[in-house]
């Protein structure tokens, strides 16, 4: 069984992931489309540097507010899920695409409609970002069920 | 006797540091005017008569030296709030004759308040007010951000006025589309109206009104004596461009860029492609290029040719030395005043600094035998 602050940093590594996994995707297939030359190297090159980018070298580093985010989202969904008779798998994938909903969706508000992770464009971009949150969630509370027990 | 010959060679070198110092420098810089609201843009009337545009929707005039307390009336509404507000002040090149100034702001859409627009509106300037006020371009399609306008205008030699519309941050892709505004520059005759003679009129889905397109911020715009249209453009983080424009070419946002996202990520992992075009100079990491003057002024002799360009980060103005429309060497000035927003070379040959932010100044920088 794994340590709740190592479920956690996964968790936010795959909200991460998928992150860094859909702006890339969404800026090649652009690329593709005004006929830039991506080649199978370069499509990989620029996941990597992406995800390394986007977690460390943005003007606020992207990994920072979304391990905030997950957090809060992540303790308000154990207190909902201790308190009351919320199911804990649908109460983390709730708390997790509610982080990134918060991330992608409302955070932009504050910056005149900016919106600064590129990926979340467009309503598909940021249904697919909101879905990553949705899938750590997941993660973080099928790998810690035997926790229940302790609570 | 060794003692001696250094002692002797370390005063020679002292006297000729310090007289390399002052041919060097040979400027002095005074504050003109203190406290304007986000200061943007200024136009020389006269040596004596300025006229500043203040982001948050004034216009102000600065006579003889002295701010006058009342703004320009008849100013439109503009949309002040993030990147937006009043722009750029241009005066037509008949100015004395027939009193024509433009401007450029933001401005919310009438129907969809959540909306707004680059427009640029054309009035007469009679005493201290803005008569027979006509917009005569507005950007389409309309946007939801407040940021990346350009907004800039100058006049070419032929009478007609190029206008610099910025990518709206949000919708970088479309620069490379013809049937939009976003990423372009664009060419106009002075009532708004479109030349005969632009790049794309005959091309099908294209606007009429386009001179290049692929640009993402352009707020620096000149044209000297020659015809050569220098521009420059805030890149994302890293890739800020010096360009020359040519009608009709592709300069590549976002397809190629030396830049990243703010958020890290890669917009292009390309920096050139055969049919667009490069710049002649670009900084990693970036300056935030806001003005630019190419200075022809008697004042600095020295200066004559060489391109001034202020900067916002970290804040200082870069003197780009040009030979043969190349960039032959690029000094760091004026950085002792912080973000620098814009830059004018007044009718006497002296430089004018506006320093960015709401209580932004207007510094003088003249010979200092002057």
């Amino acid at each position: 069984m794994l340590s709740i602050s190592s479920r956690f940093l996964v968790s936010v590594i795959i909200a991460m992931g998928l992150m860094a996994m859909q702006t890339s995707v969404s800026n090649l297939f652009w690329l593709v489309s005004v006929d830039m030359p991506i080649t199978f190297a370069i499509f990989i090159s620029t996941l990597l540097s992406d995800l390394i980018g986007m977690s460390f070298h943005g003007e606020v580093p992207i990994i920072g507010v979304v391990l905030v985010g997950l957090l809060i989202a992540f303790v308000a969904a154990h207190f909902a899920v201790k308190c009351t008779h919320l199911e804990r798998v649908p109460g983390y994938v709730f708390a997790g695409a509610a982080a990134l909903f918060a991330i992608v969706v409302l955070m932009p508000l504050a910056f005149y409609n900016l919106d600064l992770i590129a990926g979340a464009r467009t309503f598909i971009g940021k249904c697919c970002l909101i879905t990553g949150g949705a899938l750590s969630g997941y993660f973080f509370a099928v790998t810690g069920d035997g926790e229940r027990a302790h609570d | 006797m060794i003692k001696s010959v250094g002692l002797w060679l370390c005063c020679g070198f002292m006297i000729c540091a310090v007289v390399v110092a002052a041919e060097t420098s040979g400027y002095q810089t005074n504050v003109v005017v203190k406290g304007l609201d986000n200061p943007w843009s200024i136009a020389f009337i006269s040596n004596d008569d300025w006229l500043v545009t203040e982001r948050s929707g004034a216009l102000r005039r600065v006579r003889n030296g002295q701010l006058d307390p009342n703004p320009v009336t008849g100013i439109p509404a503009v949309l002040y709030a993030g990147q937006g507000g009043l722009s750029e002040i241009f005066l037509h090149p008949k100015f004395d004759v027939n009193r024509f100034i433009y401007l450029s702001f933001a401005a919310a859409d009438i129907t969809d308040k959540k909306a707004n627009a680059l427009v640029i509106v054309r009035g007469r300037l009679e005493s201290n007010e803005l008569t027979d006020v006509t917009t005569i371009f507005k950007s389409d399609p309309l946007r939801k951000t407040a940021a990346h306008y350009g907004a800039r205008i100058q006049f070419l030699a032929d009478g007609t006025m190029l206008i610099t519309s910025g990518d709206g941050f949000n919708y970088r892709e479309q620069a490379q589309s013809l049937d939009n505004h976003f990423g372009k520059l664009l060419r106009l005759n002075d009532d708004g109206s479109i030349p005969n003679d632009n790049p794309f009129l005959n091309t099908p889905g294209a606007l009429p009104e386009i001179w290049s397109y692929g640009h993402r911020n352009p707020q620096g715009l000149i044209i000297a004596k020659d015809g050569t249209v220098f521009e420059h453009e805030h890149g994302p983080k890293g890739g800020d461009e010096l360009n020359i424009i040519q009608p009709g070419k592709n300069y590549g946002w976002p397809a190629i860029t030396f830049g990243v996202d703010y958020s890290g990520a890669t917009i292009s992992p390309f920096t050139k492609k055969p049919g667009m075009e490069q710049p002649i100079k670009y900084w990693v990491p970036s300056i935030a290029p806001s003005d630019m003057v190419l200075y022809q002024g008697a004042m600095f002799p020295q200066w004559i040719g060489s391109l001034f360009v202020s900067a916002l980060v970290p804040g200082d103005v870069r003197r780009l030395a040009m030979s043969e429309n190349k960039v032959v060497s690029e000094d760091i000035m004026f950085s002792e005043f912080g973000r620098i927003r814009s830059i004018a070379e007044a009718p006497d040959g002296s430089l004018i600094l506006a320093t960015d932010g709401n209580d932004g100044s207007l510094i003088r920088v003249s010979s200092d035998s002057s």
